[in-house]
């Protein structure tokens, strides 16, 4: 039997423990790279894709709004109806309309009576002057007129002044309010 | 080599962590701001979106409406609230609704100002006060009111002094005028296409029914930027 030195390096055997250390790691670095490359190009691609819809909707913005354009005259007419509409309400609803209160005032007047002053310059106020040579006539003429107040939708009568004059007439200035 | 291997397999536990730490950097350095910056982009894409909707839905809001008929609707409401003070053609309609109603205008007081050009109009509502002395009969005069107040160009009537002696009056009117210039621009492209609400619709056939006194007016002079609202 003829016994030997080898002069080279003997390799050393991996245990199976070693080796499945060896894979596991293998393993580990697969699929971290696999993730890592994975991502990249998934936020990359991503990215790119955005980018593309980004300028196709600016493209698809510039044609809707130079459209609009084409309707500018249409659209300047609707806004200046509905500016002109708003500003004619707000007129409408301050108006005072002495025709109707004036007209009742006129009608409830009694044949003694004589309206020497009405002033009807706001929305929910009348002034109202009158004289009278008989005092019944002017408490009819004050009965009726407090009515018609009423139905007018005034709240608040008050007698202001009542005179009686030196020829023997009376005077009486009232406000109604609203 | 050798060595190498047998380190990794020593300390083959601290692989794990070290490859997380190491993941950790790049995603910090490298995935977070890129992230931020697809973030970003989606936002604004969102928001394109959601113009690109609302001009849409513009166009087909703007196509329903007919030219002509809003012209015609504009024609009506600038004559009810025209765009400039015109002293002299409201005092045209108080003569002309005086002598229909055969009132003795006694006196007829107005101060109006600076009349604007195109280039400085108002667009807020202003007022043109005309101050009467008037008398005739009174049913002409109740008549004269209630036209005044169904007429077009709008105006606010206000007594003082009324004086009553048998049929015939006198009295102080004060008849208010109003004009306000026209819109300056139509806001951002996008903007929703205002709509008439049905009391818009109720005025606007109201004011259809109301008697035109139209004003003749005088030719503003030209000056400033072109307004979209001048036809």
């Amino acid at each position: 039997m003829q016994f030997g030195i080898n002069l080279l390096e003997k390799k050393e055997l991996a245990t199976t423990e070693e080796k499945e250390v060896i894979s596991r790691l293998k393993k580990t670095i697969a699929i971290t790279l696999l993730i890592y490359s994975l991502l990249v190009v998934g936020l990359i691609g991503f990215q790119f894709f955005l980018s593309r819809e980004k300028q196709n909707l600016a493209s698809q913005e510039n044609q809707l709004e130079s459209r609009i354009k084409t309707f500018q005259k249409v659209e300047s007419l609707e806004v200046l109806i509905k500016d002109r509409l708003g500003k004619c309400a707000k007129i409408i609803s301050s108006r005072t309309h002495p025709e109707a209160v004036l007209t009742k005032i006129i009608n409830a007047k009694e044949e003694e009576v004589k309206i020497s002053g009405v002033e009807l310059t706001k929305n929910e106020e009348v002034k109202l002057a009158v004289e009278s040579s008989d005092v019944s006539s002017l408490e009819r003429f004050t009965d009726k007129i407090k009515k018609v107040f009423q139905e007018e939708g005034y709240k608040t009568i008050i007698f202001e002044t009542v005179t009686r004059t030196k020829g023997g007439g009376y005077s009486l200035n009232l406000t109604a309010k609203k | 080599m050798k060595d190498y291997k047998k380190n990794l397999i020593k300390y083959h536990h601290l692989f794990l962590p070290a490859v997380l730490i190491v993941s950790l950097m790049i995603g910090w350095t490298f995935f977070l701001p890129r992230f931020g910056q697809i973030k970003g982009i989606y936002d604004s894409l969102q928001k394109e979106r959601e113009r690109v909707s609302k001009l849409q839905t513009k166009i087909q809001d703007l196509e329903t409406l007919n030219e002509y008929e809003l012209s015609e609707k504009s024609e009506r409401l600038l004559t009810a609230l025209p765009s400039q003070k015109n002293p002299v053609g409201m005092m045209m309609m108080i003569g002309q609704l005086a002598e229909e109603n055969s009132l003795l205008v006694e006196e007829l007081r107005v101060s109006p100002g600076e009349v604007a050009t195109e280039a400085v109009e108002i667009t807020e509502m202003e007022e043109l006060v005309f101050k009467l002395t008037m008398s005739g009969d009174i049913n002409q005069f109740l008549n004269f009111l209630k036209v005044a107040n169904q007429s077009l160009p709008l105006v606010n009537l206000q007594i003082k002094d009324f004086d009553i002696s048998g049929q015939s009056f006198s009295t102080d009117v004060t008849l208010v005028g109003y004009y306000s210039g026209l819109p300056k621009t139509l806001g951002k492209a996008d903007a929703i296409v205002p709509k008439l609400t049905p009391e818009e619709e109720k005025l606007l056939n109201q004011l259809r029914g109301y008697n035109l006194y139209e004003a003749k007016t005088f030719e503003s002079l030209p000056g400033g930027k072109p307004n979209p609202f001048t036809f």
